[in-house]
């Protein structure tokens, strides 16, 4: 027998139109949206099996919006450039429509650094790192009814997680990056003016024990990341802004809770 | 232990050297006798008859000669001679389609390897008239003036040489005075960047079109707006062209103004009263160039692949040429210098009052037509040039039909850029994508020499008014001045941190911009 879970007919409304509400309508209304949180908080604890797996994946999703939302909102408080202004990249008549050609040069250019890339052939100032055993990297997290799966990790070295990061649902997560051990800045020193500045990392290109620990965000001695230079002003022969740098980890950020780094120029 | 070599042996210092005997002469070798035929290259007619003359005669000399046979020794004329080898160069791509004679036909034809010249030929010398005046040749960079916050996009000297107006991305145009290397004024007022500038050939009227499609006048006098901005083009402007002075009506003071657009039509304005007279309509793609023509013609490249001649008395089209495979990139008239600086030559002549300036200016048109009427080139993207007869329909006695091309020519391997007649329309000179500046005939199209040496592209050129010298603009950041008798480099003038869009060339200075956002002057 199939149940037919919504009115079908307008009975509700029409009594609602000849006898009005209860008294408490309003008061009873108010106090069940204030218990809201607190019966979603108890049924996401409680629930399980295949009930649980479908909220935990809207959930997940409805989480990440709510983080875009609000970063949009943040935004909107700080002022943009008057858009009057002229546009950029002013170019004589003759070069005008001449976007799309490139020359052979640029294209020959561009072939041979994603050739590097692929080889990831870079001259670096720590080229050998000290391998580190997985023993060392992970804390293995016992959990379950009787603390007898021992499939999830803790991260033990630094991270860096990115801006909009958020987490996977606890229940799938498999590798756990606590927040104390993230870190968000990096004390970078120029190799020829000698002076060190604090900037903000924007990423983890690569770590050099594994592409795993790459894709993690592990910050171990020798990993390179790409750092915001924009605050050093250095400007391309172009007159364009240099905004980002690879820096290489030069000391062990979970010895010493800060990261120490040499600017790849 | 492994042998070492001996110390090198001490050279002999010059004072030393001048102490010993001086060695025995070398024997002599007579120097044979020519026989010299002179020819005009204006039509190819001989000079007198032909002429038997020692091999070494200096081209002094042989200057003297031709002055005598054509009995000009009251006003003597400087000449640059060259020959033509008989024997095509199909072995040897480097050798020019002519050789110069700069010191003598010995030294220059006889002795030099690589030609196939002997003493028993009669010599056909060919003689072109130069230009009395000499430019002073361009050395250093006399002043970097910086104030354009944006990469500087087109740039043109006054008719006078002494101001000199830049073009720039930031909206704005500068006008720079020549003589104290200072700036003058500040045009503000376009509200994209600015794309072209011209001056009309009084130097009263200072044009400039820009990227919003705005035509905008201005005095460079004073540095104020002359009226409002002309609106119409929807698109932006590529070109523009101000009518030649001896073509103005009395009753209307300023010359009327023809402005290209990327929307295809090309608009002309009266000045004066700042409105249109007649739209010229008919290109299906933008018009990437438009010049006015000494006999009332309009001529407009396209990027349709078309060139269109206009009549400038009521816009009507005359005649279409389409030869070219791809978009129409630029055009050159014979007669471009010589519009363009109106009344004003070398002997610094000012004209006292309209009349005067607007006789003078014919009268310096018709010197340069009686010579050679006026001819089109046309530079495409299909690495070619055309070189089209005269359009004009005074002169429809001549064999070849206007529509047919005078000659095709071909070299360039890249697209061609810029191409400019020399002053006295005797030679062609065109930049390319390809790294190379190529010089051809003004009368015939026919390949004189290719110069290398940039290493990029190379964007624009420039003649200085005698025709001696030719300055090219490229995308390696350096200017070079060529040296048109050998056809090698004369002068590099690096000094650019960035790509050098623009350059020109009036009395003895050339001005020059680009993307580093700085003007540079340079001067002897």
């Amino acid at each position: 027998m199939v149940r037919i879970t919504m009115p079908q007919n307008e009975y509700m409304e029409e009594h609602r139109k000849r006898h009005g509400r209860r008294m408490d309508y309003e008061e009873k209304k108010r106090k069940r949206t204030a218990r809201e949180a607190h019966k979603a908080s108890a049924d996401a604890q409680k629930i399980f099996g295949h009930k649980a797996k479908l909220h935990h994946a809207k959930r997940h999703a409805e989480k990440v919006q709510m983080k875009k939302t609000l970063k949009a909102h943040d935004e909107r408080n700080v002022k943009q450039k008057d858009d009057g202004a002229v546009k950029e990249g002013a170019l004589p008549t003759y070069l005008l429509d001449r976007e799309g050609q490139k020359d052979a040069k640029a294209l020959s250019t561009a072939v041979k650094d994603r050739r590097k890339d692929r080889a990831a052939k870079y001259s670096v100032p720590l080229p050998k790192v000290r391998g580190i055993a997985e023993e060392e990297m992970f804390k293995v997290i016992k959990t379950g009814k009787h603390k007898g799966k021992s499939w999830k990790r803790m991260v033990n070295k630094a991270t860096f997680v990115g801006e909009g990061f958020t987490r996977k649902p606890v229940k799938l997560e498999r590798f756990i990056r606590p927040m104390g051990l993230r870190m968000t800045k990096a004390n970078v020193t120029h190799p020829e003016l000698k002076t060190t500045f604090q900037l903000p990392i924007l990423g983890v290109k690569k770590n050099p024990q594994s592409p795993l620990y790459t894709s993690l965000g592990v910050l171990t001695k020798g990993t390179i990341l790409e750092v915001n230079v924009s605050e050093l002003g250095m400007v391309t022969t172009g007159g364009k802004v240099v905004w980002s740098k690879y820096a290489q980890i030069t000391n062990n950020p979970e010895n010493d809770g800060c990261i120490n780094s040499v600017l790849l120029v | 232990m492994a042998t070492l070599l001996p110390p090198p042996k001490r050279q002999k210092s010059n004072y030393a050297k001048s102490l010993e005997k001086p060695s025995a002469p070398e024997p002599e070798v007579p120097i044979p006798s020519i026989v010299v035929q002179f020819k005009s290259s204006e039509d190819g007619s001989n000079l007198g008859p032909a002429i038997n003359l020692p091999a070494d005669t200096g081209r002094d000399a042989l200057q003297m000669l031709v002055n005598k046979l054509r009995g000009e020794t009251e006003d003597p004329l400087p000449y640059a001679f060259h020959l033509v080898p008989k024997v095509p160069t199909t072995s040897t791509s480097t050798q020019s389609a002519r050789v110069q004679i700069n010191n003598s036909i010995q030294l220059d034809a006889l002795k030099t390897p690589g030609t196939t010249f002997s003493p028993e030929d009669v010599f056909e010398l060919w003689c072109e008239p130069q230009a009395v005046f000499r430019v002073r040749s361009v050395g250093r960079c006399s002043a970097t003036l910086s104030g354009h916050s944006s990469p500087i996009l087109c740039c043109a000297h006054s008719p006078t040489g002494k101001y000199a107006a830049t073009g720039s991305g930031d909206a704005t145009a500068r006008i720079w005075d020549m003589d104290t290397e200072t700036p003058k004024w500040t045009l503000t007022g376009h509200k994209g960047w600015v794309l072209c500038v011209e001056w009309d050939s009084r130097e009263k009227i200072l044009a400039t079109g820009g990227h919003d499609g705005q035509v905008r006048l201005w005095t460079p006098s004073t540095g104020q707006a002359y009226g409002q901005p002309l609106f119409g083009h929807t698109k932006w402007i590529t070109s523009l062209a101000f009518e030649p002075l001896h073509l103005v009506k009395s009753n209307s003071s300023s010359p009327r103004l023809a402005s290209a657009s990327k929307d295809g039509t090309v608009r002309i304005w009266n000045t004066s009263t700042r409105t249109i007279e007649f739209v010229l309509t008919g290109h299906a793609a933008s018009v990437n160039v438009v010049r006015w023509g000494g006999e009332n013609v309009i001529y407009t490249g396209s990027s349709d692949r078309t060139v269109k001649v206009w009549s400038g008395v009521d816009g009507k089209l005359i005649r279409t040429l389409n030869e070219h495979a791809h978009w129409v990139n630029t055009m050159a008239l014979s007669t471009d210098f010589v519009l363009r600086t109106g009344p004003y030559d070398h002997t610094g002549k000012v004209p006292k009052d309209d009349e005067e300036a607007k006789t003078l200016a014919l009268e310096r048109y018709q010197n340069v037509i009686s010579t050679q009427p006026e001819t089109l080139i046309t530079g495409s993207d299909d690495h070619t040039l055309f070189l089209w007869p005269d359009q004009a329909s005074s002169s429809f006695s001549t064999s070849a039909t206007p529509k047919k091309p005078l000659a095709r020519l071909t070299g360039h391997q890249k697209q061609v850029n810029h191409v400019a007649f020399s002053p006295d329309g005797r030679m062609i000179a065109s930049a390319g994508f390809d790294n190379a500046v190529k010089i051809w005939e003004g009368r015939t199209g026919k390949f004189i020499a290719s110069l290398r040496g940039h290493v990029a592209a190379v964007y624009r050129v420039a003649w200085s008014a005698d025709s001696r010298m030719l300055v090219s603009a490229s995308k390696d950041t350096t200017l070079k001045l060529w040296n048109l008798k050998t056809y090698k480099i004369r002068i590099d003038l690096p000094g650019h941190t960035d790509e050098v869009y623009c350059v020109d060339f009036v009395a003895d200075k050339v001005v020059s911009g680009g993307r580093d956002k700085t003007v540079k002057i340079w001067r002897n």
